[in-house]
This record gives structure tokens, sequence and C-alpha cells, in this order.
């Protein structure tokens, strides 16, 4: 018996740290076909071709990163009379509390705020949500998210050119 | 009895007779098998008897033989359909590698707006490059704020130093 409950736990494991990182995908599914929106998807690939060499550094980052998804919602966008970012930003927020993201950062610029989530279990997304004026852009990042992937970011040697 | 078996031996003459002038019915040629599949056949009649019996068993190993091709022909077209069915399925699956998910997996950056998808993987980098700078230089702020703790921190400590003395 206590082997079966054992390989349950053990299918059932990897699952539940997917879960943050595939409902956040189903949100960038979900908006990325409606109007005014911009959605890009860097995969792996592109990844491995840019980051890739003979940097150990880059390649340890690499082997950690599975995709980055950005969401571009202008101010401009309305549905059903509301702004969409606003449509966006609340079930956001709703998934932020239901699966317990942890807020790392919180940064108010001028007009420009920015807040940065982390997933409970590694293997799950970093989340970036950036607000201005002109729009609400989300940033995910899925993968291995530790201090590496989150320090690359930070200081800016995540870029793809 | 002898009435009755008269009345058949009759019966089967016109049966004969029938089926000589090739007048008798499915039925009626039936009905002359049975009778000549039988041990008491009238003596008048025995000289057709290996006739009718010859028809009852090539019908008889007929039936066995159509029965048995018909076996054979299911089993390979069985054979047929499993190997068939499973090319078809490898054929699927290796389909479904190459046009959905190998191009995705090839394709390194995909972009959409407003539903269509641009490819202009050029514009793309570019603009998920401009979202992480600007990431990197909110972030930046949140470095200086840091560094501005730490210097301040430095400075109590100083201060701490000089106020024990």
């Amino acid at each position: 018996m206590k082997k079966v409950i054992l390989i349950l736990l053990a299918a059932v494991c990897p699952l539940l740290a997917n879960a943050q990182s595939k409902q956040i995908s189903e949100i960038f599914d979900k908006y990325e076909k409606k109007k005014h929106v911009e959605s890009i998807v860097v995969t792996p690939s592109l990844l491995g071709f840019m980051l890739g060499g003979e940097d150990k550094e880059a390649k340890d980052l690499m082997s950690k990163i599975k995709e980055i998804r950005i969401l571009n919602v202008p101010t401009n966008a309305i549905e059903n009379g509301v702004p969409l970012r606003q449509i966006l930003k609340d079930e956001l927020d709703k998934l932020i509390i239901k699966e317990q993201f942890a807020r790392a950062v919180k940064v108010n610029d001028g007009d420009e705020l920015l807040e940065v989530y982390i997933s409970q279990n590694d293997k799950g997304a970093l989340l970036f949500l950036a607000s201005s004026t002109a729009e609400f852009a989300v940033i995910s990042i899925f993968g291995k998210i530790d201090k590496e992937v989150i320090n690359s970011v930070m200081n800016g040697s995540l870029k793809l050119k | 009895m002898e009435k009755i078996q008269t009345t058949k031996t009759e019966n089967i003459r016109v049966l004969l007779e029938m089926y000589f002038n090739g007048d008798s019915t499915l039925q009626d040629e039936e009905t002359l098998r049975n009778y000549f599949s039988r041990n008491d056949i009238d003596p008048e009649f025995k000289q057709y008897s290996p006739l009718f019996n010859y028809f009852s068993q090539e019908k008889g190993a007929m039936d066995t033989h159509t029965k048995d091709t018909h076996t054979k022909v299911k089993h390979i077209f069985t054979k047929k359909m499993f190997f068939s069915s499973f090319s078809l399925s490898a054929a699927a699956a290796l389909a479904i590698f190459t046009f959905i998910l190998w191009p995705d997996q090839q394709k390194g950056v995909e972009m959409m707006i407003g539903g269509e998808r641009i490819n202009n993987e050029q514009l793309a980098i570019s603009k998920t490059d401009e979202q992480l700078k600007k990431i990197s230089s909110m972030m930046g702020i949140v470095d200086q704020s840091t560094s501005s703790l730490k210097k301040l921190s430095n400075v109590e400590k100083s201060l701490s130093i000089i106020s024990k003395k």
C-alpha cells in the first residue's frame, strides 16, 4: 500500500510543480488572440543559439530556461467597455493569490511600475508585470528558476542580441 | 403405409422428370438430394443415387472449402488490417512530429499581433530585448537603492564606533 502511495505521489508531484507555469501559459494563450495584443514566444532553440557558444555561464543559463513569453497589452485595447489590461491584471492577480506566488520586488518609477513574482517551486515561472501609461506588459520566464536566472534578468545579462 | 410409399415414389419420379427436363426448382433438388442420401431408396431409382450423392458430397466439400477459405481470408485480412493500421498509426505519429512538433522546436521565436502570426524574427527579437532591457533598467533602481542602504549602514557603523569612543 505504501508503495502504491509513493508511486502515486511521484506521479502527481511533477504535475503539481508544472501547474503554476501551465496556468500562466493558459493566460498567455487566451490573451494573445485578442485584438491589439502583441505576443512573443522565445523558444529554447533560439535561446540556445543566442546565449550559447563557449560561455559556460550562458550554457548553464540556457539549460535552465525553457521558454520566455511576452504579452503586451496597449492601454487603448478595450473589451466590453473595460480596458483589456485591467481584465488581464485582475486575472493574473487572482492566479498569483491562488497559486501563492511570492512577490520578490515592486519598483515604482514615476509612471512605471514593475512587480516581480516567483513561483513557489523552482520548476515554475518568473513573472514580471510591467505597467506604464502606454501599456501593460507581462513577461514570463519558464524553467528552473533559481538565483542565477533571476540575477541574469536583473543585471541585464539575459538578452537576445 | 404402402400407399404413402407409393405416393412418395411417385413424387420422386415426378421430381426426377422435372429435374432432367430442367424444370426443377432449388427446393425440388434439395428434396431429391435428401431422398438419395437415405438408405431406403426405391430400387427403381438406385441408378440415380451416385448422381445426387455426388452433388451432395460436392456441395458439402464446397461448403467446407468456402468456410476454410473464408476463415483464411479473414485471418489474412485481420493480419493485414493489423499491419496496415499499425503502419498508419506510425505514419500519423511521424507526420505529427515532423509537421507540428518539430517546426516549433526549430522555430526560434514566434510573434503574434492581434491574433495574427507575424513572420518577422528580427522584430520579435528586438521587442523581446526591449522588454528585457526595461526590466533590467527598473531593477537598476532597486540595485541603487540597496547600495545606498549599504552605504548608509556603513556610515551608521562608523558613527557607532565614534560614539563608543
